[in-house]
C-alpha cells in the first residue's frame, strides 16, 4: 500500500476542492491542447497548485515531497526501461526481426498485413509504444515502396494494434506501470489477466481493419504476382542489419533476463523498479563508450512530465476532492461492481481518447483507491483501468502516440491525409467494440472468481 | 503518452527506414578468402628481420606456404640465411646486384609469382632514425608500384602469441580495393579468430562534404549521423559478403562505423588485442591513399597493404 493512500485527507471546502479540481482540469486541457509543450502544462499546473495548496493551508510545502515519494519506483521502471530499450534497440535486435519475418511473408499482401499487426502488438509489449511504432512505421513504408501497396491499411493498422499491445504486460506502457504500481499487481498476475484480453482486443481490431480495408490491398493474388512480390522480397537481406551477431545475442539475453526478474520480482523480494535498474545498467556496462550517450536519451521529458502530474494529484487529492468524487460515483452506481467498471471502462476509454492515458491513469488512481477503500472489490476496477486507458488511445487521432506518429508518417511519407472523421469511424468503432468486450470480460472474469486477488 | 517532438520523431524514421532501405541489397555471396601460397620475404639487415621472419614463420606453420627470402641489402645475407632456417623451408634467392631496393624486391617478386611481398619498414633504415613520420623511400615506391599485397612489418616487436588473431579493415569512404582486402583478410585471420570491418568517418571528409553541400543548400546539415549511415550504405554489400565469409571460415565478424579519433584508439589497441590492419589502397584516390600511408606510419601492427589500380 503506497505512503499517501494511508493518509487520510481532511475534506476542505467546497470552493477550494472545486477551485483545484477547475486548475486540474485547465492544466489538462493545455496537455491536450498541441499549443502547449505537455510537459510544460503539467509542470506549470503543479507550480500553481502548490502556491494555492500552500497559501490557502490545505497542506504544507514538505507535504509534496510525500507526493513525489510514493511514486519515485515509477521513475526508477521508467529510467530503468528506457535505457535497456534505447541499448536494445542501438543493437538492432528488432529491426532485424520485423525484417525477418515480413520477408518470410514472401510479400504476399494478406501475410505481410497481418504480420505487420502482430509485430505491431509483440513490439509493443516487449518494447514500449514509441520505439516499436517508430520501426514498424518505417518497415511498412520501405517494403510498402518496394511492393507498391498503399501504406494506409498498413500504417493505421499499425496504430491501432499498437494499442492491443500496450496491455499485455506491466512493462508495456506507462499507464500500466503507474496502475500496477499502485495497485501492487504481481507482473505474472499482470500477464495472466491482461494477455488474454489484449490477444482478444487484438482480434477485433483485426476483424474490422480488415473490413474497412477490404478494397484498398489486394487480399487475392495470382501466382504471377506472389512469384513476382517473392522475388522482391528476397531482396531484402535481414542479416544485413547485423553488425554485431555478439551485441544482439547480448541485448536479447539482458531484455530475456529483465522480463525473468520481473517475473520472480514478488518472489525475490524484489521491486519493479530494481528489476528495471538492473536491466538497464546491465545494458550499460556492455555500452561501452556510448554510456553517456545513452544516459542522455532516458526521456527526460516524461520524467518532468510524471513530477508535475504526479504533483498535482497530490494536491488535489489533500483537498479531499477525489475522495468526494468516488463517494459520487459509488453512490451513482449504488455500489454495483457491474454498473462500476461500466462506467470507469467508459470514462477512462472517452478521456484517454481526447487527454492522454497517463493523466487520465493518474487521476483514476486515487479514485479507484478510494471506492476501494469503502469496502468494494478492488480487482475489477483496477483492471478496468488498465483496459480502458490503453483502448482509449483508438479512439482518435491524438488518442495515443502509436496514432499520432503512424498518421504523421503517413502525412510525411506518402502525402495521405487521415482527417478526424475518418479515423474516429475506424478507431471509434473498433474501440467501441474493445470496450464491451472488456466489460463482459472483466464482469465474467469477476463473477467467476477467475481476477487474482490483490 | 508523452510524444517525442518531431524533430526527434523525423530523425528517428529517417535513421530506421535507411536502415530498411540499405538491406534491399539483394544476392550476396560470401567473400572468397584469399591465402598466399607464394610470398617474398625481403630483408635489410636490421632490428626488425626478426619480426617479419617470425611472421612469416607463422604463415608457413599454417599453410603450405612458398617463402621466397631477398637479401635486399647487403648486410642481410645472414639474415636471409637464419630465415630459412626458422622457416623451415624456402629459397633464398640472388640478389640482383646494384639496383635500387624497391626495384629488386619488385623483380624479386614478379620472378618469385610471389602473391605477397612481406618487408621491415622503413626498408633499409633504422626505424628509430626515421621515427613515425617517414616510412621510407622504398616502401613509398612499393606501395605506389607493387601489384601484389604487401605486409609491412613497422616496429621491431615480437609477433603475438596467435598472428592475425584480430584482424582490422579501416575503411574511408567509398574504396575500390576494399573487396580484395576483406578476402585477404578473409585468408589471413587465425582459426577462430576475429575481423573487425571499420568504417572511419574522417573529420576532413565530414568537413569537406558539409562544406560542398552548404555551398549548394545553405539549409542542408550533413550531420555525423547521416554520413554514417550513408558509409553504412555504401559498404552494405561488402558487409554482408564478410559476415557470410565468417559463417563458412568460423571466425568472428563485426562492423563498426567510427569517427576519427574513435576509430584510430581503436586501431591504437597492443598487439596483443590487434594483430593485423588490412589497409585497402585504392591508387588514385588520395583520400585513402593517404589514409593507408597514415596506418603504415603509425600503427602498432603489421599492416597488409591491398593495392587497386
Amino acid at each position: 500500500m503506497s505512503l499517501l493512500a494511508e493518509i487520510t485527507h481532511e475534506e476542505q471546502p467546497g470552493w477550494i476542492m472545486g477551485l483545484f479540481a477547475l486548475v486540474m482540469l485547465l492544466t489538462y486541457v493545455g496537455v491536450a491542447h498541441e499549443r502547449f509543450h505537455k510537459t510544460v502544462a503539467a509542470l506549470l499546473g503543479a507550480g500553481v497548485l502548490t502556491i494555492m495548496g500552500v497559501s490557502l493551508h490545505v497542506f504544507d510545502y514538505p507535504d509534496i515531497y510525500e507526493f513525489l515519494k510514493r511514486d519515485l519506483n515509477v521513475f526508477g521502471v521508467i529510467i530503468g526501461t528506457g535505457i535497456l530499450v534505447d541499448v536494445t534497440g542501438q543493437s538492432g535486435l528488432f529491426h532485424f526481426l520485423s525484417m525477418l519475418i515480413v520477408r518470410a511473408t514472401r510479400g504476399r499482401a494478406a501475410l505481410l498485413f497481418f504480420s505487420v499487426c502482430a509485430l505491431s502488438f509483440a513490439f509493443v509489449a516487449v518494447l514500449t509504444i514509441v520505439p516499436a511504432t517508430l520501426i514498424l512505421c518505417s518497415l511498412v513504408m520501405v517494403i510498402c515502396r518496394s511492393l507498391n501497396y498503399s501504406p494506409k491499411p498498413f500504417l493505421l493498422a499499425v496504430a491501432i494494434c499498437a494499442n492491443s499491445g500496450a496491455i499485455v504486460t506491466f512493462a508495456s506502457g506507462l499507464p500500466n506501470i503507474m496502475i500496477g504500481t499502485a495497485a501492487e499487481i504481481p507482473y505474472v498476475q499482470f500477464l495472466m489477466v491482461s494477455a488474454p484480453f489484449a490477444v482478444w482486443s487484438l482480434i477485433v481490431a483485426l476483424v474490422v481493419l480488415r473490413f474497412r480495408f477490404r478494397g484498398d490491398l489486394p487480399w487475392r493474388q495470382s501466382e504471377d504476382e506472389r512469384r513476382a512480390l517473392a522475388e522482391r522480397m528476397a531482396e531484402f537481406d535481414p542479416w544485413a542489419l547485423v553488425e554485431n551477431r555478439w551485441v544482439l545475442v547480448r541485448s536479447a539475453v539482458i531484455l530475456v533476463a529483465t522480463v525473468l526478474g520481473f517475473a520472480f520480482a514478488q518472489l525475490l523480494g524484489l521491486g519493479m523498479d530494481f528489476i528495471a535498474m538492473a536491466g538497464g545498467t546491465a545494458a550499460l556496462l556492455f555500452a561501452g563508450k556510448s554510456v553517456e550517450d545513452t544516459i542522455n536519451k532516458v526521456n527526460w521529458t516524461v520524467i518532468l512530465f510524471f513530477m508535475g502530474l504526479f504533483l498535482i494529484i497530490g494536491c488535489v487529492e489533500s483537498t479531499g476532492s477525489l475522495e468526494w468524487l468516488a463517494r459520487q460515483v459509488v453512490e451513482l452506481s449504488q455500489g454495483s461492481i457491474t454498473a462500476l467498471v461500466a462506467l470507469l471502462s467508459v470514462f477512462s476509454a472517452v478521456a484517454s481518447s481526447i487527454v492522454d492515458n497517463i493523466p487520465v491513469a493518474a487521476t483514476m488512481i486515487p479514485i479507484v483507491r478510494n471506492i476501494s477503500d469503502s469496502g468494494l472489490p478492488a480487482e475489477p476496477l483496477w483492471w478496468t483501468l488498465v483496459l480502458a486507458c490503453n483502448l482509449g488511445g483508438n479512439g482518435t487521432p491524438i488518442g495515443s502516440i502509436s496514432c499520432v506518429i503512424a498518421l504523421y508518417t503517413l502525412k510525411k511519407e506518402a502525402g495521405i491525409d487521415v482527417g478526424w472523421v475518418e479515423f474516429i469511424r475506424l478507431g471509434g468503432t473498433i474501440l467501441a467494440l474493445q470496450i464491451v468486450f472488456a466489460i463482459a470480460y472483466l464482469e465474467l472474469m469477476y463473477a467467476f472468481d477467475l481476477l487474482p486477488k490483490l | 503518452m508523452v510524444e517525442p517532438s518531431q524533430r526527434d520523431v523525423d530523425r528517428a524514421l529517417n535513421t530506421s527506414m535507411q536502415m530498411f532501405e540499405r538491406v534491399q541489397l539483394g544476392e550476396v555471396s560470401a567473400i572468397e578468402p584469399r591465402r598466399p601460397t607464394r610470398i617474398l620475404l625481403a630483408l635489410d639487415g636490421s632490428s626488425q628481420d626478426d619480426t617479419s621472419t617470425g611472421v612469416a614463420a607463422a604463415l608457413a606453420k599454417r599453410s603450405n606456404l612458398q617463402v621466397s627470402v631477398l637479401a635486399a641489402c647487403p648486410d642481410s645475407q645472414q639474415a636471409a640465411d637464419r630465415a630459412i632456417g626458422r622457416i623451415g623451408s624456402g629459397n633464398v634467392l640472388p640478389s640482383p646486384g646494384d639496383d635500387d631496393a624497391f626495384d629488386q624486391i619488385l623483380a624479386a617478386a614478379e620472378s618469385s609469382q610471389a602473391e605477397m611481398i612481406l618487408l621491415p619498414c622503413p626498408f633499409g633504415r633504422d626505424f628509430e632514425k626515421i621515427g613515425p613520420d617517414s616510412a621510407g623511400t622504398v616502401i613509398d615506391v612499393l606501395m605506389a608500384r607493387s601489384p601484389v599485397p604487401l605486409l609491412v612489418v613497422r616496429k621491431p616487436h615480437e609477433i603475438a602469441g596467435t598472428p592475425f588473431q584480430h584482424i582490422a579493415l579501416p575503411l574511408v569512404g567509398e574504396n575500390r580495393a576494399a573487396h580484395d582486402a576483406a578476402a585477404w583478410a578473409a585468408g589471413l585471420v587465425a582459426p577462430g579468430g576475429r575481423i573487425d570491418l571499420l568504417l572511419v568517418l574522417e573529420d576532413e571528409f565530414h568537413e569537406h562534404v558539409l562544406n560542398l553541400l552548404e555551398s549548394i543548400d545553405p539549409d542542408a546539415k550533413a550531420t555525423p549521423e547521416a554520413l554514417s549511415a550513408a558509409l553504412r550504405k555504401a559498404h552494405v554489400r561488402l558487409h554482408r559478403a564478410l559476415q557470410k565469409a565468417a559463417t563458412a571460415g568460423h571466425f568472428d565478424y563485426s562492423l563498426r562505423v567510427e569517427k576519427e579519433p574513435e576509430a584510430t584508439e581503436f586501431l591504437d589497441q597492443p598487439l596483443e588485442s590487434l594483430s593485423l590492419v588490412v589497409g585497402a589502397l585504392d591508387r588514385p584516390d588520395q583520400l585513402t591513399e593517404g589514409y593507408v600511408h597514415h596506418c603504415v606510419r603509425f600503427s602498432r601492427q603489421p599492416v597488409l597493404v591491398v593495392p587497386y589500380g
